[in-house]
Parts: C-alpha cells; sequence; structure tokens
C-alpha cells in the first residue's frame, strides 16, 4: 500500500502587536479586568471583525 | 389641525426644521397613535415614550438655538428588534435574547440619532429574520393592518405594519431574502433593499453574512431616498461595506425615464402568480411605458433554482452566526441543567423556535463534511450563475420590473405548518439578495378584497439612484394611493 505523508501544523504564536487581531482592543498585559475588551472581542450580537493592518 | 401620524419623512422634518412644529408635538402625535391602535395591528414590541419625547426636545432645543438640524430632524422612526441599540432591548424576537440589552448601538442606529431622527421604539420580526410572514416571533403575533386576520409578511412585518398603520414616518428593517420588500407589498408601503454593501451592517445581528442587508420601509419613495442619505456608507467596521463617496439618492427624483429600458424577466411571469396581482404588475409596466420607458423581454434563465440556492446558503451561514448563543455570555440560558453539555443542549432547545432550530440543523448538515461539497459549494456555484444571469439582462435594460409576491397577504396560521409553501412566498425576491442587487417593492393597487398588491423594481448594484428615480416616475403617475387603513 502507498502512502501519501500530508503534514498539517498548527501554530500557536503570541504576535508582537500592539492591539488584538480583530478590534482595537489593547493586548496589554496586566491591566485590570475587564478593560482591554470591546463588543468585537466579546463576540456580542451584531459586533464585525475588522483585521487589524 | 392635521395629523401628523399621517405626514411623510419629508414632510415632518420641512416643518420640523422651518419652525411650522416641534419634534415634541409630532413626536406626542405619533406615540398618541401606537396608544390607540398597535393594541391591534401588534407592531411595537417596546414603545419608548420618554425617551422619544426626550429626542424630541433636543432637536427642539436645538433648533430653538439656532443649530443646524439633521437629515432626519424629528422624524418619528422604528427600528427591527435586530438592530442593536443601547436603549431599550435587542431581542430578535427570540427567547434566547429575551431582556438582552446591547453595550453598543449599531452604527445604522448611531447615524440615524445624529440625524436627529426621534426612536419611537422597537418593532416585530420572525425570529432571527427567519420567516416570512412574522409568525415565527416569540413575542407577540403581528396583524395586517389592512385586514387583522391576515399576516403582515416578514421577516420585517413590525416594520411594514407600523409604516401603513402611520404609527411610525420610517421603520428600518433587514432584507436576507425578501424580508424587507415582501412585508413592504404585503401592508402597502415601500420598502427598499439597498445593494450589499450599501449599508453597514456593524450592529445588524447576523442572519446570513452575505445576503443581509439593512434597509428603509416608508411611505412614498422620496422618504426612501431621504433615509438612504442617512444610512449609506462606509464604515470602517464593517469590512464589506462598500468604499463610495457620498451620494444624494433624492438627486434623480422627478427625472424623466424616457429611453429608459426596463426588463420583463420571462421566467418571473410564472404559474404561480396570482392572476390578480399578474393585472395589477401588467398595468403598472404600462404607467411606465406611458411615461417613455422603453419595455424589453429578459431572460434569467437559472431562476427556478434561486430558492433551492437560498435554503442552502442562507442557512449554512445561519447555524455559524447562530453558534454563538450558548448561554454563556448572554441571553437566555437554561437554569436547570447538571453539567456544560446539558447545558447548551437544553438552552438551545427551549431558547430557539422551531424554525430557527430547522435552518441551525439544515445549515450544520449542508457543511458537515461530505456533504460541503454536494451541497454548500455546488450551491455557490449556482448563486455565481445566477448572479451572472443578471449581469447579462442589465447589458439589455437599465431596471429589471417583476411582482413582488406571489399573492396577497394570507391569514395567520395558512402556511405556518408547511415551511416549503412558506418559503415559496419569496420566490421573486431571493435573487436579489444572491446577486447583492438593490430592490424596491410598491405599492401597485390593491386586490378585490382591499389587500395590497406590490411589484418589484431591481436595478445594477449601486444604482439605487435610478432605481429610486423609476420607483418616483411610477408614483408620481401611476395615481395608486392606499392612504391609511381605518383601525
Ligand atoms: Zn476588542
Amino acid at each position: 500500500m502507498e502512502y501519501e505523508a500530508v503534514i498539517g501544523m498548527e501554530v500557536h504564536v503570541q504576535l508582537n502587536c500592539k492591539s488584538k487581531v480583530f478590534c482595537g482592543c489593547s493586548t496589554n498585559f496586566d491591566a485590570p479586568a475587564n478593560t482591554n475588551v470591546c463588543p468585537v472581542c466579546l463576540g456580542m450580537p451584531g459586533a464585525m471583525p475588522v483585521l487589524n493592518r | 389641525m392635521s395629523n401628523w401620524f399621517e405626514k411623510s419623512a419629508f414632510e415632518i422634518r420641512e416643518a420640523v426644521a422651518g419652525g411650522t412644529v416641534t419634534a415634541r408635538e409630532v413626536a406626542t402625535s405619533f406615540l398618541d397613535r401606537i396608544d390607540a391602535v398597535d393594541e391591534k395591528v401588534g407592531a411595537y414590541t417596546q414603545v419608548w415614550h420618554d425617551e422619544a419625547l426626550a429626542q424630541a426636545d433636543a432637536v427642539d432645543a436645538k433648533i430653538a438655538a439656532g443649530k443646524l438640524v439633521g437629515a432626519l430632524a424629528g422624524v418619528p422612526i422604528s427600528l427591527k428588534e435586530l438592530i442593536c441599540t443601547q436603549s431599550g432591548e435587542t431581542t430578535c424576537s427570540s427567547k434566547i435574547l429575551a431582556g438582552f440589552q446591547s453595550p453598543y448601538d449599531a452604527t445604522v442606529t448611531q447615524k440615524l440619532l445624529a440625524d436627529d431622527a426621534v426612536v419611537l421604539g422597537k418593532v416585530n420580526m420572525d425570529e432571527f429574520a427567519m420567516g416570512s410572514s412574522t409568525e415565527n416571533s416569540a413575542v407577540q403575533k403581528t396583524s395586517n393592518p389592512w385586514d387583522l386576520s391576515r399576516v403582515p409578511g416578514g421577516s420585517s412585518g413590525g416594520s411594514a405594519a407600523s409604516v401603513a398603520s402611520a404609527t411610525s414616518a420610517i421603520s428600518f428593517g433587514s432584507d436576507t431574502g425578501g424580508s424587507i420588500r415582501q412585508p413592504a407589498a404585503f401592508c402597502g408601503c415601500v420598502g427598499l433593499k439597498p445593494t450589499y454593501g450599501r449599508v453597514s451592517r456593524y450592529g445588524l445581528v447576523a442572519f446570513a453574512s452575505s445576503l443581509d442587508q439593512i434597509g428603509p420601509l416608508t411611505r412614498d419613495v422620496r422618504d426612501a431616498a431621504l433615509a438612504m442619505n442617512v444610512i449609506s456608507g462606509k464604515d470602517p467596521r464593517d469590512a464589506t461595506s462598500a468604499d463610495l463617496p457620498a451620494e444624494d439618492f433624492t438627486k434623480k427624483l422627478g427625472d424623466s425615464i424616457a429611453g429608459l429600458k426596463i426588463g420583463l424577466p420571462k421566467e418571473y411571469f410564472v404559474d404561480a402568480l396570482g392572476s390578480e396581482v399578474r393585472a395589477l404588475v401588467e398595468k403598472a409596466t404600462k404607467v411606465l411605458e406611458d411615461q417613455g420607458a422603453e419595455i424589453v423581454e429578459v431572460s434569467l434563465p437559472h431562476t427556478e433554482y434561486a430558492v433551492s440556492v437560498y435554503y442552502i446558503v442562507a442557512p449554512a451561514e445561519a447555524s455559524a452566526n447562530l453558534a454563538r448563543f450558548d448561554g454563556v455570555r448572554y441571553g437566555f440560558r437554561h437554569p436547570d441543567a447538571k453539567n456544560v453539555s446539558e447545558m447548551y443542549v437544553k438552552t438551545k432547545s427551549e431558547g430557539f423556535g422551531e424554525e430557527v432550530q430547522r435552518r441551525i440543523m439544515l445549515g450544520t448538515y449542508v457543511l458537515s463534511s461530505g456533504y460541503y461539497d454536494a451541497y454548500y459549494l455546488k450551491a455557490q456555484k449556482v448563486r455565481t450563475l445566477i448572479t451572472q444571469d443578471f449581469d447579462e439582462a442589465f447589458k439589455a435594460c437599465d431596471i429589471i420590473l417583476t411582482p413582488t409576491t406571489p399573492s396577497t397577504a394570507f391569514t395567520m396560521g395558512e402556511k405556518s405548518n408547511d415551511p416549503l409553501e412558506m418559503y415559496l412566498n419569496d420566490i421573486f425576491t431571493i435573487s436579489a439578495n444572491l446577486a447583492g442587487i438593490p430592490g424596491i417593492s410598491l405599492p401597485c393597487g390593491t386586490s378585490a378584497s382591499g389587500l395590497p398588491v406590490g411589484f418589484q423594481l431591481l436595478s445594477k448594484a449601486f444604482d439605487e439612484a435610478t432605481l429610486l428615480q423609476t420607483a418616483h416616475c411610477y408614483e408620481q403617475h401611476a395615481d395608486v394611493n392606499l392612504g391609511i387603513p381605518n383601525l
């Protein structure tokens, strides 16, 4: 039997960005709880992700 | 002494900005009208008496101070239950979002408030915009103001019923497969679905993201154009909103349509079309022909597949969009579950109504591995063919004219046990969503039993100006004035 190797990689990297990928919230570590959040990153109804530039 | 609730948004704005009436007087007239008739109609799910008057007072204060006021100054409006508002609740007429308060305003809400509209409250809809009769609302029944035993259409049934019964001057709904145009036809008002991308969807609770679009339901075409001036435009928070220069949608109103080519797609004048509706749509065509339009036959050969494609694409997107309603972060959570998996199951089973569950299951099935290629991928290909049909047809004409619905408003309960028959209500409206083009439904008369009949005009993407010009020309010369029903 012939096999074809298909290799998939899932890579988890913390990007060196000042803001989150789909909204403008800060990624600042150690901020007070529930401050670096908005309707988009909370997945609120109607909110839409926009890819950061 | 005129009743302000009978006036168009355009007339109200002129009078308020010109100082002939205060925004408070206008708002009071509408609020009194709601109190008088909405118990029968059931359009409103929330009426914001105090807040509406406070907004009206703010408009009056601006005018008293000599400040410029917005394009909808003092115009009383209502919003469909799925448009996010920080005020009140945003429930999508679903049990799963009962009591949900949005922490933010939709872009459309923000724009309307910035242009000094007065929000009277929110109006009923089919749960999560899934339905064609508003009977799928988990909140209440809404009646057709012309015959209370009949449905107002859907899913923006509350919006259409509210405009028709004169309890709001403009109502903002959403259209995924006909949800603005079909209820507008059933209730005898004007309903515009803009081009996909013309109006920001940020803050519109998503049903099918590649099809949804917010639009106005109004008493006349000018008001629809006025509303479009306020709500359209690029929004950095909606990546699918089109980056086009601001446009005045009233600019071509009143222009002659002489030489304009209007196409009649032969696939739309089929047996399913009732004879009364057909006769009135043909009469409407004649009105436009008399104004100098050239009537041509066009073909949209893939029309017969539109409903099938829609009921694969829309549920697929819905199943992804509605996954977030899991009882964890917001909305209803079943109180009686022993573990997290049971909590999900019980929350969704009790929180969602039958039609929503049906579509989530349908969507999950067509996206599942092994079926994806056969259903979803195939449907996307046919969708492209449907879009190409329109591209071809618009080489031969500027505007396409069709019926909006096969029949007039049906009685409550008549179709609620037969989902397939309910789906066929949208056979004439669905294609525009699949192709992303704009469409407007206009009243063109009443049936022998006194029910409104509508017809639909379609244009190329982003050509709302010509669409509104044609619609306005019809309205000016058609002598169709349904008035306000006796309630
Ligand atoms: Zn965020």
